[in-house]
């Protein structure tokens, strides 16, 4: 009795010491376009190559999908900047998979924008690694102030 | 089997259950990235030329400067928020080289054109000048945001008869305020 018990409990607990079958990660470089003028625009790109790194991998066998969207518009109080002056591109990707914008320049979401589409054998454990770019232009018009949001990447099985 | 085995059983089913179901849900990960920009401040006002220079004129006669264009143009931009007032006020009229002033009545303004979201007084109309400030513009919606307004003047001075003839020069202030 004490050993079916026993052999119950372990396997219970078994299940959560398994590895996450999806894993997405950052560089956690915050996107930090510091002090602008009105009618500025200003690319963040490093040093000409990208601003942040982000890499996924999967195990599950499954195609899997590279998202981005922000969780509202950058915000100071009652006063936003305009969704559309806010833009990002995907520069580069050692992936084999599908480039929903190909190196172009799209303006920010509050809805998850597909940004890769994975190819086969890229659900096998593998690392695939994006290069990411933003640009933001400040309208002629715009009261001044401290704007922040926050962008969300997700990594889903979900179309 | 006693109670406790079958017990046991159902609860360790039970989870066999629920743990087929959840591997077989779709997953999904996110990571969240902080953005911020700082916009910067502006207040500002300019005057392309405050100095009024009606040249030579004679008792009885009027001028008018900028007649067919403009004379001088102001320009204000505020982006704090809030609403912005402009003033004017006439600081001095007098006779080159002599120390004789006019009165303020002598001389007329008018505004004949503007950008801006609200409308200027003495828009196509001369105005008289006062001993205080004059209110010439109060700003509305995208004013208040950092749109440039600019405000273009004609001046008329009509010298009575019995003023004396000469060069006839006027000083204006233009005042950019957060209050009335």
């Amino acid at each position: 009795m004490k050993g079916i018990t026993l052999t119950l409990l372990i396997l219970l607990f078994l299940p959560f010491c398994a590895n996450a079958a999806i894993e997405i990660t950052t560089d956690h470089r915050p996107l930090t376009f510091a002090v602008m003028q009105l009618g500025e625009e200003k690319e963040l790109s490093g040093l000409g190559a990208y601003h942040n790194l982000i890499s996924c991998s999967s195990t599950n066998g499954n195609t899997w999908y590279l998202k981005i969207s922000v969780l509202q518009p950058l915000t100071a109080g009652q006063e936003a900047i305009p969704l559309e002056n806010f833009r990002w591109q995907m520069a580069w990707t050692n992936g084999t998979g599908t480039v929903t914008n190909p190196y172009q320049f799209k303006g920010f979401s509050l809805f998850p924008d597909t940004v890769y589409i994975s190819g086969p054998n890229e659900a096998t454990g593998s690392a695939v690694d994006f290069q990411f770019k933003y640009q933001l232009k400040i309208p002629e018009a715009q009261v001044s102030g401290v704007y922040s949001t926050t962008v969300r990447f997700t990594l889903t099985e979900i179309l | 089997m006693n109670r406790k085995s079958i017990f046991l059983s159902l609860f360790f089913l039970a989870f066999l259950f629920l743990y087929a179901q959840e591997s077989g849900a779709l997953e999904q990960k996110i990571q969240d990235l902080t953005a911020s920009v700082e916009v910067v401040p502006v207040f500002s006002l300019s005057l392309d030329n405050p100095n009024l220079s009606f040249g030579m004129i004679g008792p009885g006669q009027t001028k008018t400067l900028g007649e067919g264009y403009y004379f001088n143009e102001v320009k204000c931009r505020s982006n704090s928020g809030r609403n912005w007032y402009l003033k004017m006020q006439l600081t001095s009229l007098q006779l080159l080289g002599k120390e004789y002033h006019l009165s303020t009545p002598s001389l007329k303004w008018k505004v004949i054109g503007n950008t801006g979201s609200a409308e200027p007084v003495g828009k196509m109309r001369f105005e008289d000048f006062s001993a205080q400030p004059i209110l010439l513009y109060a700003s509305l919606g995208d004013d208040n945001k950092g749109k440039e307004v600019a405000l273009k003047f004609q001046y008329q001075l009509a010298l009575s008869a019995d003023a004396p003839a000469g060069t006839y020069v006027g000083q204006i202030m233009f005042t950019l305020a957060e209050s009335p």
